[in-house]
């Protein structure tokens, strides 16, 4: 299947923009963290965690896709998954934070003199060292790995199998995989963002932080794939420009309004339990938040995050226009970066002091910038090369072809 | 006046339905109205079912409900009877949000199902369309497409030939 297909050229693109991109990090990042070895440390979780949250955003909307196998799933579904196949790159990305812990940075728990005076890192050093936190990193990307291997394997036997019946039982065994499968990643995912961002801060700490994250990742993941997708129906690429209907493009544009009101909702619950407490250890994140520049990007966040693409998305008219849904979508994804940074780089100036000074903070942009390209280059890359292992677009459901064929 | 309530072409099937408004729609036919046992796909796009007020008013409604919400709570914890509690402000605005959100769910939801029910004329005692022969089968296997006398474009005996070229099994004329 893989030789003779000809893809995309956008696809094309973005598999030669890629390389480039991670070329143009790595001189960032070697420009930014020559201030030190921690600000390396400091941008390469930063990045990490955003492409981390877009794999995991494809890999849950890929579950639900094999779930609900609507109509709307199959242009989007290739994206998905491709995104998803990106789980071994980012286990791999993982190894420079593991060496982090081990040499004692990045982490406060990591310090052992921090430790030490600090009677809460103390009992919590059962669950936060660097062997334990080994072991489950890679538990939770090769438990990922296990349903995707299997989804993936079962999804070739359905897109070839010449026999509808046989096409049918494997779409329904795949859909009783997913579910079982979400639930996995809905805990997984509660765990690991638990170690990999919420253990930044020595105290900190809040329940709904992984479905938070979970919500931001699928918001993050459906944007990326209504960007490349209305862009390639606008392009006039078959098989898209028939398949990205008014009908999907309004679906399309609810699921990211449904998903913005569920950002919001999270987001205001934790801040609302977090104002209403008023705990030192809590309402540590949002001062931190609302000090200086951050205080600027928080309100940018609210705006571009809920209230702009809440009132785009209410529109009945721009979830009809492809090329305004792709606005939208770009709005909001641009904005998934800005937030994760935002959840990210002010736990570093919480329990040492910020830093000050302009050159330091110019530094200390340019290493965010260049840890971002580096992992988001490969990324792009690898996720084109996944791509185009398989067809454009899936079959998911051989009864609800046979529906739209009776309805046209 | 006539005492036609409009003409009701009959199909066996929810393709010749769709095939069948489609080009009713097309030939400029405007007050019609189709009934079948099931959703049929792209139905209503064919039908032009998409009127702009339900939207408006359902999202003016639903901000009306946040003011109303937020208003009430500011006028009442920071005017009308200000209580310290635990030490907040008076006007401790994330406090409020909850509850105006509830009362803009509970605006635009009772706005959406009321106007829901006002613009199709309902509730209503009798419908003219149940006078149509073996209509009750709009509910288990037949397929109506109505055009009603009140359409600009009708004519008793041209739109009958214009529904029985459309490949209805039967066209009927119904009274009011």
């Amino acid at each position: 299947m893989d030789s003779g297909m000809v893809f995309p050229k956008l696809i094309n693109r973005i598999g030669a923009v890629g390389p480039i991109l991670a070329v143009i990090g790595v001189a960032f990042l070697a420009v930014g963290a020559s201030a030190g070895v921690s600000q390396f440390y400091h941008a390469w979780i930063n990045g990490w965690i955003f492409w981390m949250s877009l794999s995991t955003g494809c890999f849950g909307l890929m579950l639900l896709s094999l779930m609900v196998r609507a109509q709307w799933c199959r242009p989007v579904f290739r994206i998905f998954e491709a995104g998803a196949w990106n789980f071994p790159l980012l286990a791999f990305l993982f190894i420079p934070i593991i060496a982090a812990a081990a040499t004692h940075h990045l982490f406060p728990w990591a310090h052992p003199a921090m430790v030490a005076s600090d009677p809460i890192l103390r009992y919590r050093a059962h669950w936060f060292n660097t062997p334990f936190i080994t072991v489950r990193v890679f538990t939770i990307f090769l438990t990922f790995m296990v349903f995707l291997s299997w989804l993936t394997r079962l999804g070739k036997v359905q897109d070839t199998h010449p026999e509808t019946r046989r096409r049918l039982q494997v779409a329904t065994s795949r859909a009783s995989l997913a579910a079982p499968g979400f639930l996995v990643m809905v805990l997984a995912i509660t765990i690991g963002i638990t170690d990999w961002v919420m253990s930044l801060d020595p105290h900190w700490y809040s329940t709904i932080y992984g479905f938070l994250f979970l919500i931001g990742s699928g918001l993050a993941a459906m944007t990326f794939a209504v960007i490349l997708v209305t862009q390639m129906a606008i392009d006039k690429v078959q098989p898209y420009e028939e398949l990205v209907t008014k009908q999907t493009t309004r679906d399309w544009g609810n699921l990211l309004l449904m998903m913005t009101m569920v950002w919001a909702y999270f987001s205001i619950s934790q801040y609302l339990i977090t104002w209403s407490g008023n705990l030192p250890e809590e309402v540590s994140f949002y001062i931190a938040r609302n000090a200086g520049t951050f205080a600027w990007v928080t309100s940018m966040i609210v705006i571009c995050q809920f209230f702009l693409p809440f009132l785009l998305l209410l529109s009945s008219r721009l979830k009809r226009r492809p090329n305004m849904l792709r606005n939208a979508a770009i709005l909001i994804f641009t904005t998934r970066i800005v937030e994760v940074s935002w959840n990210v780089i002010p736990m570093f100036h919480n329990w040492r002091g910020a830093d000050s000074g302009l050159m330091v903070q110019f530094q200390g942009l340019v290493s965010y910038i260049g840890a971002f390209l580096l992992i988001g280059g490969v990324w792009l890359a690898l996720f084109v090369r996944n791509f185009k292992r398989g067809t454009l677009v899936p079959e998911l459901d051989p009864q609800l072809l046979e529906v739209l064929e009776h309805a046209h | 006046m006539s005492n036609i309530y409009g003409l009701v072409a009959e199909f066996d099937s929810p393709d010749t339905l769709l095939r069948g408004a489609e080009a009713a729609r097309e030939a400029g036919y405007r007050k019609m109205e189709a009934y079948s046992p099931f959703p049929v796909h792209g139905l209503s796009e064919v039908m032009g079912h998409d009127d702009p007020r339900l939207p408006w008013a359902v999202f003016i409604m639903g901000v009306i409900g946040c003011a109303t919400g937020f208003g009430l709570e500011s006028w009442t914890a920071a005017v009308n009877y200000p209580f310290n509690i635990g030490g907040k402000p008076y006007f401790s605005w994330p406090n409020f949000i909850p509850v105006a959100y509830e009362l803009t769910i509970l605006f635009a939801a009772f706005t959406a199902g009321l106007s829901m029910l006002i613009l199709n004329g309902l509730p209503r005692y009798h419908h003219s369309i149940f006078n149509t022969p073996r209509f009750e089968r709009a509910s288990s296997d037949l397929f109506f497409l109505c055009i009603e006398a009140r359409d600009g474009k009708y004519d008793a005996e041209e739109t009958t030939q214009f529904l029985e070229n459309l490949g209805a099994q039967l066209v009927s004329e119904v009274e009011k």
